[in-house]
């Protein structure tokens, strides 16, 4: 994935909406992807990341340093979902097991380190993503996914990083216990 | 019991959570236990595992998402922009001022565009006069801040020093009893008109020069460049009323020129 050009983020600020496209082509995915790991939902991940986008184009000005960039466009994204999943109650989040939308892989070629994803090792890691917590979905979506540092993830979450080593701790341990079968098939 | 806390510490270790010291107490460790290198290999599995559902399921923005977003930003724009500007004590007074400035020009506009409908309503388009009146408007010489003003950099404090301060009409017979005439009461609306036109140009004025640095150098020269044609039209305005005061046309005109002008200004101020 390419970094962004020196000075896109100030051009952006300044209203250069050509320098905003730049941005958004280099984190859409990852913030799509981010929000719809914790909503899965295609559709609603879809207007989220609009809102997201919207929001960060004004208040780029309260960004200091653009290296913290895509930790504040997460943060951003986080609270967009935030502010959604509180009109909902929480019986209504609930979707049955076969009723998820099932993820369609985007290429089926041999992956890096030679890893080929199996079909039903890619349902089995969807639905334990599913079956977590969100609070432990979003923090094992951003350690495992996205590589945010325990600091990073604070930033975004505004958690302590006590509660984000627990919920890691114990996100890990339920995907490792829903998926172990499957890797140990292979 | 080191093995224990070593599995544990494994994930951060991998994650690169751990330096220092501790980063090489679990590195040194790996490099003599079976045991932990096996979790550690179970662990990278796992790893690379999700990596790559993470790989094969991230979603790309759809063809339409950048339009749909610009969209969002194009409607937020106009009453949101100053939300991206740093929000310290300059830029509150900046907001305070915009929005001042905003409104003066607005009732500028909407003074102008009465008085200019008013003056058609009432005053026959062959310059007649209805019966019993006083004469008919005499406008005011005012001073008129040019587009050579605002080429400089610092903002104007008043308009340009060669034109005379306004002066308000000065034949305005004094009626303390009766009613004053339609025509009475436009030329006054016409010279309210003016006295908040130039409050509104002045405080434009102000507010393109500090903003003048991050407009892009195109809008400027459009700006300049449209400012320039308004401005002209509005000087040969005031000489068509100088040699004919009783020329309404000439007069019509001219208020529509001012309500051009402002226009122009707070599309530039506000941007």
């Amino acid at each position: 994935m390419t970094e962004l050009n020196p000075g896109v983020v100030e051009s952006a600020k300044r209203g250069d909406e050509e320098a905003f496209h730049q941005i958004f082509t280099r984190y859409g995915r990852p913030i799509l992807s981010f929000i719809h790991n914790t909503v899965q939902n295609r559709a609603l991940a879809e207007e989220l990341a609009q809102e997201t986008f919207v929001r960060a184009y004004r208040n780029l000005g309260s960004l200091r340093d653009e290296r913290h960039l895509s930790t504040w466009l997460f943060g951003i994204a986080r609270n967009v979902i935030r502010e959604t999943m509180r009109q909902y109650r929480k019986d209504e989040q609930k979707v049955a097991l076969d009723e998820v939308e099932m993820v369609k892989p985007v290429s089926t070629s041999i992956l890096p380190e030679g890893v080929l994803l199996d079909r039903e090792l890619r349902v089995a890691i969807q639905r334990a993503l599913l079956e977590l917590e969100e609070d432990r979905r979003i923090v094992f979506s951003l350690k495992i996914f996205h590589e945010k540092s325990y600091e990073e993830i604070r930033e975004i979450t505004g958690y302590s990083i006590g509660k984000l080593k627990t919920d890691l701790h114990r996100a890990r341990q339920e995907m490792r216990r829903r998926i172990t079968r499957y890797l140990k098939m292979r | 019991m080191l093995c224990e806390l070593v599995q544990k510490a494994l994930p951060d270790f991998l994650d690169g959570e751990l330096t220092g010291r501790r980063g090489a107490r679990v590195q040194a460790h790996l490099d003599t236990c079976h045991d932990c290198q096996t979790v550690r290999l179970k662990i990278e599995a796992e790893k690379a595992a999700f990596l790559a559902y993470y790989e094969c399921t991230a979603i790309e923005p759809p063809e339409g998402m950048w339009m749909a977003i610009r969209g969002g930003i194009r409607a937020s724009e106009g009453s949101h922009y100053i939300e991206s500007r740093p929000r310290g004590w300059w830029s509150r007074m900046e907001e305070v001022t915009s929005r001042a400035v905003s409104w003066q020009a607005l009732y500028a506009v909407l003074l102008i565009v009465v008085s200019v409908f008013a003056t058609r309503y009432v005053v026959k388009p062959d310059g007649g006069k209805p019966s019993g009146v006083a004469n008919v408007v005499s406008v005011p010489k005012l001073a008129e801040p040019d587009s050579a003003t605002l080429s400089t950099s610092s903002p104007p404090t008043s308009p340009s020093p060669a034109a005379p301060p306004p002066v308000l009409p000065q034949r305005l017979p004094v009626f303390k009893e009766r009613r004053l005439t339609e025509e009475e009461i436009i030329r006054q609306q016409i010279a309210r008109a003016e006295r908040e036109y130039q409050r509104a140009v002045l405080l434009l004025s102000q507010a393109i020069a500090r903003r003048r640095d991050t407009l892009d150098p195109g809008v400027i020269r459009q700006y300049e460049s449209s400012l320039a044609l308004i401005d002209d039209s509005i000087r040969q305005s005031h000489q068509a009323l100088q040699e004919m005061p009783n020329d309404v046309g000439a007069g019509q005109f001219l208020l529509g020129a001012y309500a051009r002008k402002i226009e122009l200004m707070q599309d530039v101020a506000l941007r």
